[in-house]
């Protein structure tokens, strides 16, 4: 009956009844959607990136903010592959308007329409970038430059410096039985670096006219990692997960990016990285602009600040552990920090970037292998 | 009062139509599809391709080991819930069985990823176990007690153990003691009061306990993820990396995802249909 009479629930003479809060609260649970997915749309001042951990320095945000009044909101990625889903799931409504996307991925990601084509006439500081990564053509789509490359990322051998001796130097260390159960790989990443163990191409590129051919590569590399399953502990896929893995001594010998590692290295953890002699994949992270950004001018102005200061790149290198692509970023940086951080002139040379142009037929293979690895 | 009825049944069945069916029906279309999310430019094609992937030995190998560990963990939740839950319902005073219930219950105001996290804690090789076992001068090297099936079965267990132990105590519970005290009277020793009596007569809470839990161990994906390792991949793992694919593969992973649901399903009705056909009729 109380309902029906509409009694106050907050005091007595309340125009405040149950009846009026229930109603409040169906009205706002119906129209929380049509507000969550609007507000950042239509907000002034704001700007919505969705990044990688640690690709935003804190100091750089909070100096930015301050400086212009726009407020900056972040959300996590932790990989391509489900950041891609989400922003073409948001593509009707975008709640970001600059994402983040590795060289390889960016006709993927231009293919999905979720991303536009740079304006370079906006960006004053576009120079700052090194011509080695700003003019590369992996970052050009039809003609039209599609994002700003930020960070190199490489694939490496992590080793504790008191467990494994001597030092390896190549991936068939992975292999090696004195090492079983005291491994750790992401099966995707891991199978292209079995790929150059077995002399293969882990980019692709070769094999884009020779199908067979590349899914003979991956079939040898997934058969290999299927035959020394018992050598790992445990297919990993976040950073912080390896990290906890190495600093516990339940794994002493990984294959892992360098950047989630850089860290526990500058602490003061035994720990090692090397880039084997067969060499290692490589990729560009950069931040591209979202298509239909509803706050397009903000993102202007941060990726025109963010390249402003070479000290910037370097703030950027120490927050997320990979190399700089800002000329002059490594002057800011301390000697342990550019050992750490910075890859020589030689392990570029063993590097293989990965490309667009394999990325359609490796995809496929792939993802097939790993899902035979992980249930085989 | 027949409207009256109406009305309150229809926010109850918007809320399951709504929360539950619609998005089971738009999984279910999805599972049709050859690619998803798709380009905006592509013409879907519907077809049953997805489903009879399911046939292929390296998914149906991950599948029938996902069955197979969902009813080991239900054996082992039943055999560890049931003497609890007896202890509770027998062998406490009245007044204290709910305190003691809620003590039980309290590690599971936590949420499920503290939960497993703690367990790792417990397992990891600088954690609490291999600490006092190497403390104690039991062993030199830590065990490797994480990433294998034990971690995985022991996190399992201590994540569903409550779904089991509730139903298997209102069982108990609501037993009439003067029945196992006549069976006592007729010579029934405790071993046959067990068998005879108390398990026949509890046998719609533990036909309930276990189709819960075996269905919560069937689809869990944070257990396997975190405390698994190379050779314990579930099924409902595999699905998690075919929606997380860039590839689009979502459809292959909504086939998959609905199949795991009709499965566990299946199997939970067939226990419940067993608990049926043997049910002591009351009148």
């Amino acid at each position: 009956m109380r309902e029906k009479t509409g009694q106050a629930i907050v005091s007595r003479g309340s125009p405040v009844t149950r009846r009026a809060v229930l109603g409040a609260t169906g009205v706002a649970a119906v129209a929380a959607p049509w507000v969550l997915r609007t507000r950042p749309a239509a907000a002034a001042g704001t700007l919505n990136i969705t990044a990688y951990d640690g690709f935003i320095p804190p100091a750089f945000k909070q100096q930015f903010e301050k400086d212009t009044g726009i407020e900056v909101r972040v959300r996590l990625a932790s990989s391509q592959a489900p950041e891609l889903n989400l922003l073409v799931a948001e593509r009707e409504h975008p709640l970001s308007d600059l994402c983040t996307v590795t060289g390889n991925r960016i006709h993927q990601f231009v293919e999905a329409q979720v991303i536009e084509p740079l304006d370079i006439g906006r960006l004053r500081n576009w120079k700052a970038i090194n011509p080695l990564y700003s003019e590369s053509d992996w970052i050009a789509v039809e003609g039209a430059t599609m994002a700003v490359p930020l960070l190199v990322g490489a694939e490496v051998l992590v080793y504790n410096t008191e467990k494994v001796k001597p030092a390896p130097d190549s991936w068939g260390a992975m292999f090696d039985p004195r090492y079983r159960g005291k491994t750790a790989y992401v099966i995707e990443d891991f199978l292209q670096c079995t790929m150059l163990l077995q002399g293969a191409d882990p980019t692709f590129v070769t094999y884009v006219d020779k199908p067979a051919e590349a899914a003979r590569a991956v079939n040898a590399a997934r058969d290999l990692l299927i035959e020394n399953k018992s050598q790992v502990l445990k297919f990993y896929e976040d950073g912080a997960v390896l990290q906890q893995l190495l600093v516990g001594g339940d794994v002493v010998l990984a294959q892992a990016y360098a950047g989630a590692l850089a860290k526990l290295i500058l602490a003061g953890q035994p720990l090692r990285l090397v880039i084997p002699r067969e060499g290692a994949t490589a990729f560009v992270y950069n931040f591209a602009v979202v298509k239909g950004a509803a706050n397009r001018d903000n993102a202007y102005r941060f990726l025109d600040a963010l390249l402003a200061y070479p000290d910037i790149g370097a703030a950027l290198t120490r927050s997320a552990g990979y190399t700089s692509t800002f000329l002059g970023a490594e002057a800011s940086l301390n000697e342990l920090e550019r050992a750490t951080f910075l890859l020589t002139p030689d392990q570029l040379k063993r590097l293989r970037f990965l490309s667009y142009k394999g990325q359609k037929l490796s995809s496929d293979l792939i993802d097939r292998a790993v899902a035979e690895v992980e249930a085989g | 009062m027949r409207i009256g009825h109406a009305l309150l049944l229809l926010g109850p069945v918007l809320w399951v139509a709504g929360a539950n069916l619609a998005p089971l029906v738009e999984m279910a279309r999805i599972s049709l599809l050859d690619v998803y999310p798709a380009a905006p430019d592509h013409v879907p094609r519907y077809g049953l391709a997805n489903y009879a992937l399911l046939a292929s030995p390296i998914y149906r190998g991950a599948f029938l080991r996902s069955l197979g560990f969902a009813a080991l963990t239900t054996l082992l939740t039943l055999l560890l819930a049931y003497p609890l839950a007896y202890a509770i319902a027998f062998a406490t005073p009245a007044r204290q069985r709910l305190r003691r219930l809620l003590l039980l219950i309290a590690p599971f105001w936590t949420g499920e990823i503290v939960r497993i996290f703690a367990i790792m804690l417990l397992l990891a090789n600088r954690g609490a176990v291999n600490g006092v076992l190497r403390w104690a001068g039991i062993i030199e090297d830590p065990l490797p007690l994480l990433y294998n099936p034990f971690s995985l079965a022991a996190g399992m267990v201590y994540v569903v153990l409550l779904a089991m132990l509730l139903p298997l105590y209102a069982a108990l519970e609501k037993l009439p003691r003067d029945l196992l005290e006549a069976a006592a009277g007729l010579g029934a020793g405790p071993w046959t009061r067990l068998r005879r009596v108390t398990l026949p007569l509890t046998r719609e809470g533990i036909a309930a306990g276990s189709a819960l839990v075996f269905l919560i161990s069937l689809g869990t994906f944070a257990v396997p993820s975190i405390l698994g390792g190379a050779d314990t991949t579930l099924f409902s793992m595999t699905i998690g990396g075919l929606f997380a694919s860039s590839a689009g593969r979502w459809p292959l992973g909504a086939a998959f995802g609905l199949t795991l649901l009709a499965a566990g399903l299946a199997i939970a009705a067939c226990i419940m249909g067993w608990v049926d056909r043997r049910r002591i009729p009351t009148t």
